[in-house]
């Protein structure tokens, strides 16, 4: 990944997702495929958040979206608390999927306009035969912070953005579910709002027992909610780490890129954040000095051969054309994909 | 403004004492069905040559009808009232007629807004959008205007300049297309680049590039350039001083280090610690804001973020607090609150 493997994953009784050379691609016409997602492992335990980092076509949402079975992933295989999903007939895995709930981008169009409240909450419930009290949509809405009492007859476009994405969650939660996907919830809210959501996914996870897959480009969010990081370029894993040690002892040279892109306020008053700068720009290679070979992203229709950062990458050499570079543990929880660096 | 963008020529004296941009007391209400929506609401500043102002505020704070409104863009009409003066090298631009507007913004003030895809024309080819500006307000020929557009693409970082100018804007990524809207606006060498969220549409290593194209740039051509965006951390760094806003008016406005080590006013503070941050551990618990910002067609009386404000007194839902610079403090910084924050001894400054 930018190699292929699985040194990552971890074997045990509490995982509660585990995800299997995930391939996904789809028709670009004229016979070429987009390879979204190449042979990508990764495993969730229980009550663990792992955040998925990358940027736009790194393929971190259709990973995302694989794992819910929208749509069902080319090849590989996702199981959930020991169910294979991938293979299942539409109506046993529809009773299945039920125990991931997802949390999407842009949480106004992710509600109906013309519902309101109290039915887009209870509306999952419904769709299975149950309809909720109004003692328990109550008690969903107030546990996502919002007064019953104010919002139960509104409809979305009488909601702020943040209140919205309040909805989504409350109606995730109606489900009972056992992990949360989150994909870019943040990412349309401004910083304020942004903070409460993320406060309140945090109380959620706790309260509701939940695991969490967080999809996001945003370093710092990611490193804040998740337990464990994986970085995505192109289909594929770079670096799995513990999050704590993301700013501090990140390898890939595509991490190390992410992290020196990073603009921070206030370094030179906080010395914390000076070593943190310090340290993710600082590099054997002197990586950000030498800064990208190319600008541009290469085309996911026909990816590099190889490790497939090696046409941004100033470390490349031949080997990374030639050979693709596998996960392979580098410290406690720290897994990389590099042929260049942690050696 | 025939001349080219690429000597420093167009840079004005060192220690130029008139400020190259002077807002007066700007403000412009939109008017809606609801009422009049006061998007910004009296905001004056100036801004040296070859300086960076940074603006920061959230969604609705008025931050980009500011930058449109100094730029020209919005000027009283049918659907809003502007009143107040923005003087560009002494010039009145709200006085100029409408063709008066449109050389100057051909030529002082340049404009680079946040969707790089909607600000170029989807079929017409990246070379025209260049040439346009360069034939219409520089007068040069076709076959100078197209030597000259290619220069600006290499200025900017295209690689292969030649070959994009006969490309569409679709063929382009997001980073490039940015690249070309910027070349855009340095077309005949501005004094004035006004740079609206240029990078909130795309990814953080593209986002990185631009910003450190726009510093290169300016240290090159010497413009002054105007940045607006929500992200605090975007501007840190990129800007001399900064310019908070919340409400239609300025909060806080201060040298960029100083602000950002010691919020004064309440609300950068929290807009400050609001932020998730790297060097921060996992799970550390956000400080949110509580609460929603104004409604703008019936803001709250006294200070506007009073209600959200965790410092608020009586005094403060009474009494509008002015932006006024603090007795015996420091002369550059100035904010608008009745119970600031009290400045932290940050590094013995």
């Amino acid at each position: 990944m930018a190699g292929t493997g699985t040194a990552h994953m971890r074997s045990g009784q509490d995982r509660v997702l585990v995800v299997d050379d995930l391939v996904v691609e789809f028709p670009a016409g004229r016979g070429q495929k987009v390879h979204a997602v190449s042979g990508v492992s990764f495993d969730l335990l229980d009550g663990e958040t792992l955040g998925i980092l990358g940027e736009s076509g790194c393929g971190k949402s259709s990973a995302g979206r694989a794992v819910m079975q929208l749509p069902s992933p080319k090849s590989g295989s996702v199981r959930l608390d020991g169910t294979e999903l991938t293979g299942l007939t539409p109506r046993t895995l529809r009773t299945r999927r039920k125990k991931m709930q997802m949390i999407l981008q842009d949480p106004v169009s992710s509600l109906n306009p013309r519902r309101r409240v109290r039915d887009l909450v209870a509306e999952g419930l419904s769709i299975w035969g149950t309809r909720p009290s109004r003692e328990q949509v109550e008690s969903v809405l107030s546990s996502v912070g919002l007064d019953p009492a104010v919002v139960w007859d509104r409809r979305p476009h009488e909601l702020s953005g943040g209140q919205c994405q309040r909805i989504c969650i409350a109606r995730a939660l109606m489900l009972d579910p056992r992990v949360l996907i989150c994909d870019e919830p943040v990412s349309s809210l401004d910083v304020s709002v942004q903070a409460q959501i993320l406060n309140l996914l945090e109380e959620t996870k706790s309260r509701y027992d939940l695991s969490m897959i967080f999809i996001a480009h945003d370093l710092a969010v990611v490193k804040n909610i998740s337990d464990r990081i994986m970085v995505m370029y192109l289909g594929k894993v770079c670096e799995v780490t513990p999050s704590a040690r993301l700013a501090g002892s990140a390898l890939h040279p595509y991490t190390r890129l992410l992290l020196a892109s990073v603009p921070e306020a206030d370094p030179a008053t906080d010395d914390q954040a000076a070593d943190g700068r310090a340290a993710g720009s600082r590099s054997p290679g002197g990586l950000a000095e030498q800064g990208e070979k190319s600008v541009e992203l290469p085309s996911p229709l026909n990816p590099p051969s190889g490790c497939r950062f090696r046409t941004r990458c100033p470390l490349a050499t031949d080997r990374c054309a030639a050979e693709e570079p596998l996960l392979r543990e580098v410290g406690d929880g720290h897994y990389l994909a590099c042929h260049n660096m942690g050696n | 403004m025939s001349q080219s963008p690429l000597p420093a020529d167009t840079r004005p004296p060192a220690g130029d004492p008139a400020p190259l941009l002077v807002v007066d007391d700007l403000r412009t209400e939109i008017h809606t069905r609801r009422g009049d929506m006061k998007a910004v609401d009296g905001v004056s500043l100036t801004l040296n040559a070859g300086e960076t102002l940074g603006i920061v505020g959230e969604s609705g704070s008025g931050k980009s009808v500011l930058g449109r409104t100094i730029m020209g863009l919005y000027t009283t009409g049918a659907t809003m009232t502007v009143s107040g003066r923005v003087l560009m090298d002494g010039t009145d631009i709200h006085a100029l007629t409408d063709a008066g507007r449109r050389e100057l913004w051909g030529s002082d003030v340049g404009m680079v807004f946040q969707d790089p895809m909607s600000a170029l024309n989807p079929v017409k080819k990246i070379g025209l959008h260049l040439t346009e500006s360069l034939r219409r307000h520089g007068g040069l020929s076709r076959a100078a205007a197209r030597a000259r557009a290619e220069e600006l693409l290499r200025l900017v970082g295209i690689p292969e300049p030649g070959r994009r100018l006969g490309q569409y804007p679709h063929e382009l990524s997001g980073g490039m297309r940015q690249r070309v809207v910027i070349a855009m606006a340095l077309a005949n060498g501005p004094k004035l680049l006004i740079a609206d969220e240029p990078t909130t549409a795309l990814d953080v290593t593209v986002q990185k590039q631009i910003l450190d194209l726009l510093g290169r740039l300016q240290a090159e051509l010497g413009m002054a350039i105007i940045l607006v965006s929500h992200n605090l951390q975007v501007v840190a760094g990129r800007a001399n001083r900064v310019a908070v806003m919340y409400a239609g008016r300025i909060v806080e406005l201060a040298d960029a280090d100083a602000l950002f080590a010691a919020p004064r006013h309440p609300y950068t503070e929290a807009l400050l610690s609001a932020v998730p941050r790297l060097h921060h551990p996992p799970h550390s618990r956000l400080e949110a804001i509580d609460g929603s910002p104004p409604d703008m067609v019936a803001p709250p009386q006294g200070c506007r973020f009073a209600p959200r404000c965790r410092y608020a007194g009586d005094d403060c839902r009474q009494v509008s607090p002015r932006l006024l610079s603090e007795a015996g403090g420091d002369a550059a910084r100035a904010f608008a609150c009745h119970h600031p924050v009290r400045p932290v001894n940050a590094g013995g400054s």
